[in-house]
């Protein structure tokens, strides 16, 4: 007979405590969501930034392939140059062909491109290239040449990369 | 062997006072619980509908960014002709490659301008374009493009300049949604290519 009120003593809380654990978890829960789409503002921002940083990029590439196409001489000169030549002919072929990709300089081909993507969004684009190279594949009876050229592009200090290899065709 | 009445009544007796102190715990317990379900769950139910139109504005903003880059993907990879010519209207078909589905699309061109409208749930994308000739020749004009070089035939190693007689296109891809949503803005350069 006296079993029942102490059983009943002893379960007291346990709904209250149920109600209150469930509680606190659907508050979790509905917390780190809530956070967690918060947080990703600030990845999708670094997504806009990253594809802008690719169109730059893909700025650069064209620039690359332009320059290749009004001076194919010139490129396999400077091609041969680096190759073959003395450090200080390579110093001074390596400006001369580089030179227009480097964006810090005034007036370079890629700081006119640069100042240009940037003047709509007021956002701060960089854009050049690091490699731009020649490669020959010999086989029986021929060679084909590629270029091998590794454009970069920047938007607000975030960096895309873009390779390409481009079989250089000869047209008459 | 059956037990005396007055045994039974005492037992009665007690199982109904346990039964009224149960149930009257219970009614205490459910006030309280709706009480604390009732105060965590009106902040979340204002907190909630923010938090989903935060994540679908962002779903929003990242296909408006695939949508640009897929219309300037195919601006780049149009014959020139097709952007640079300034008369005319021309359509140009172009694709957006969510993970489930490919969208079929057209960018419509007239002059420099040019439109385009892709649905893809129910939000409808609104695309602009502006086509615009930069950086070409004359020489010495400010809008030249020039490049320099080591002429390996000169007499000396020298660096000498070439200005570019063509077309530097400038290609500009806006996407507006919705009406709360950030307007994506891409813009690219493409270079004639022809010669």
């Amino acid at each position: 007979m006296t079993m029942r009120p102490n059983l009943h003593r002893r379960r007291r809380g346990f709904a209250l405590f149920s109600v209150l654990l469930a509680s606190v978890v659907i508050f979790i829960l509905a917390a780190t969501l809530y956070f967690n789409t918060r947080s990703q503002t600030a990845t999708h921002a670094r997504l806009t930034e990253q594809t802008k940083a690719l169109m730059a990029a893909r700025a650069a590439m064209q620039l690359a392939q332009y320059k290749f196409r009004m001076l194919p001489t010139e490129f396999y000169a400077f091609d041969r140059v680096i190759k073959t030549g003395t450090p200080d002919q390579i110093a001074s072929f390596t400006t001369g062909w580089m030179g227009d990709f480097d964006p810090t300089r005034p007036n370079t081909a890629a700081a006119k491109l640069s100042q240009s993507l940037g003047a709509t969004d007021g956002g701060s684009y960089q854009l050049g290239i690091a490699t731009f190279s020649l490669i020959t594949r010999t086989g029986k009876g021929y060679t084909k040449d590629f270029l091998q050229i590794t454009s970069w592009g920047s938007f607000n200090g975030v960096r895309r990369s873009l390779d390409a290899l481009i079989e250089v065709e000869v047209t008459h | 062997m059956k037990k005396p009445a007055s045994e039974r009544s005492n037992r009665n007796t007690s199982a109904t006072e346990a039964r009224t102190d149960r149930a009257g715990i219970s009614l205490v317990e459910l006030l309280v619980a709706f009480f604390l379900i009732a105060l965590v769950v009106l902040p979340i139910m204002r907190a909630l509908p923010q938090s989903f139109g935060i994540a679908g504005r962002q779903a929003d903003q990242e296909i408006a960014l695939k949508i640009g880059e897929s219309a300037v993907n195919t601006l780049l990879a149009v014959p020139f002709d097709t952007i640079a010519g300034s008369a005319g209207s021309r359509t140009i078909p172009f694709e957006i490659r969510t993970g489930t589905e490919v969208i079929a699309a057209n960018l419509a061109l007239n002059g420099p301008l040019g439109t385009g409208t892709v649905r893809i749930g129910r939000t409808e994308f609104q695309l602009r374009i502006a086509l615009r000739p930069e950086y070409s020749g004359p020489p010495q004009s400010p809008t030249a493009m020039v490049f320099s070089y080591i002429d390996p035939l000169g007499p000396v190693e020298r660096i000498a300049t070439y200005a570019c007689p063509d077309l530097f296109m400038r290609i500009q891809v806006d996407v507006e949604y919705g009406q709360k949503g950030v307007p994506v803005s891409l813009a690219t350069f493409r270079a004639d290519l022809r010669q």
